[in-house]
């Protein structure tokens, strides 16, 4: 049974089903949160955020997209609430864990980290909308048409941001490995 | 004339097997007309293509608990109960939430220094001081109790803030100071999930009409359905009368979701106490 048809019998009453899509999309969901900025402890709180959502608003379900793309929309809701109610205006801004201001320092200090680590970094120091865009695409399997009824932009606009985003990422990827471009 | 962003498109959707179409020969003479678009290629290939980066975390097995424990609420709270419960396989998660979130060693221990310093006292031939120091060790428990619960409940963790309700449930239940932290945290909390468990905790006492109007008035700040059609469920289980006033505010209420105002609207009567009329 695909996730719609299971979300369908969710809709109608059966709530049992909610364990099966929790159990398929409770990772994703989870490692979405972690690369957006979260730590461990908000990451999950959040996963149980969503699917408190999702249990409440089944009846809004209307099968017209994905379910992962119906989840994934409550997600970023769900976020959203979480620092609107902590006070913040851009509520991306508190994920950004570091910005790297002096290059060469920071690629000699990381010169002996991984690859995932540099990229790790990288990542984190793109601004949420440009990080968000390439977790979506790289880590989530979301097709562009997704990402873009996702973030309600048209195509075109999402393929001059993957763009950007990609050039940035490298960029920092390239700073932090101590290479100049 | 393709722009860069078209071959970059096309690259993603193949390395993301959303095509199998990789570029073709005349997107490749761009690429290879462009030492910035090559790099770019390059570094997406290498990122899009590294499985060490899509290596995922695991959280913890506290939020698969967290998860089935509300589910089960939102399961018991359905009327009339179906028979579509949690799979088998998935049952023993219950057990290992009120494993998780019972705390009893806690309780346990402070049960033993009770038992300890009644016995002492006991073999001691003045009976009074025995009733009197037996007072205030059970004062001095119960206040240890609403303690614990008290900074369990205050903690940043949804998960331990859970856990902070069942064992003040369970253990801390007539402490004044405690059950307006709770009432607060029924309004304020970000987490559906505390709130549902605290409608649930609630439910579970044997009088709460001292606290009725503020439950009533709790409703109007649920965000969330589940928590609101909870907080109805039990006003009619605990037999809380609202008045017609405050009925017809909630049907107006904007906020309250449509599926609650029908649920009010079916239990009207036995809501207003019209019934016994």
């Amino acid at each position: 049974m695909d996730e719609k048809a299971t979300m369908l019998k969710v809709k109608n009453g059966q709530l049992g089903y909610l364990a099966e899509l929790f159990e398929n999309n409770r990772n994703g969901l989870f490692n979405f949160f972690l690369r957006m900025g979260l730590n461990r402890a908000l990451g999950e709180d959040l996963v149980q955020e969503t699917f408190m959502r999702v249990l409440a608003y089944r009846t809004s379900f209307k099968a017209q997209s994905s379910f992962k793309a119906w989840l994934y929309r409550i997600a970023r809701n769900t976020v959203a609430d979480h620092f609107r109610k902590l006070g913040n205006q851009d509520i991306h801004e508190p994920y950004c864990e570091e910005r790297i201001q002096d290059n060469q320092s920071l690629a000699d200090k990381l010169e002996k980290e991984s690859q995932q680590t540099l990229f790790e970094k990288a990542l984190a120091s793109l601004p949420a909308d440009q990080r968000e865009i390439i977790i979506l695409s790289r880590f989530q399997q979301f097709n562009y048409a997704e990402i873009a009824e996702l973030l309600n932009i048209n195509l075109n606009t999402l393929k001059t941001r993957m763009r950007t985003a990609i050039a940035q990422l490298k960029l920092q990827y390239n700073q932090l490995n101590g290479k100049t471009s | 004339m393709m722009n860069f962003e078209e071959i970059i498109t096309q690259k993603i959707q193949y390395l993301n097997g959303e095509t199998s179409q990789d570029l073709d020969d005349k997107m490749q003479a761009i690429v290879e007309a462009n030492p910035e678009l090559q790099a770019e290629i390059e570094f997406i290939e290498t990122i899009w293509q590294s499985q060490s980066l899509a290596d995922d975390h695991q959280p913890s097995p506290a939020l698969d608990a967290r998860f089935y424990q509300m589910l089960s609420l939102a399961q018991s709270s359905q009327s009339p109960p179906t028979n579509d419960m949690i799979p088998e396989t998935k049952k023993h998660w219950l057990d290992t939430v009120s494993r998780l979130f019972s705390l009893k060693p806690l309780a346990q221990f402070a049960l033993l220094v009770l038992v300890f310093f009644t016995g002492w006292n006991l073999n001691t031939p003045s009976q009074p001081l025995v009733q009197v120091t037996s007072q205030k060790l059970e004062e001095q428990i119960a206040t240890l109790n609403a303690m614990v619960a008290m900074t369990m409940l205050r903690d940043q963790s949804a998960t331990e803030r859970l856990a902070g309700v069942t064992y003040s449930a369970a253990n801390a239940q007539n402490d004044t100071g405690l059950n307006d932290l709770l009432l607060e945290l029924l309004i304020n909390d970000n987490s559906s999930a505390v709130r549902l468990a605290i409608v649930d905790a609630l439910a579970k006492r044997n009088n709460l009409h001292d606290i009725q109007s503020k439950l009533m008035f709790s409703i109007k700040k649920q965000n969330n359905p589940l928590v609101q059609m909870s907080l109805i469920r039990l006003a009619i289980q605990k037999q809380i009368l609202i008045d017609e006033n405050t009925l017809s505010a909630l049907l107006n209420d904007q906020s309250i979701d449509t599926d609650v105002k029908d649920y009010i609207r079916e239990n009207r009567r036995q809501l207003t106490g019209r019934h016994s009329v």
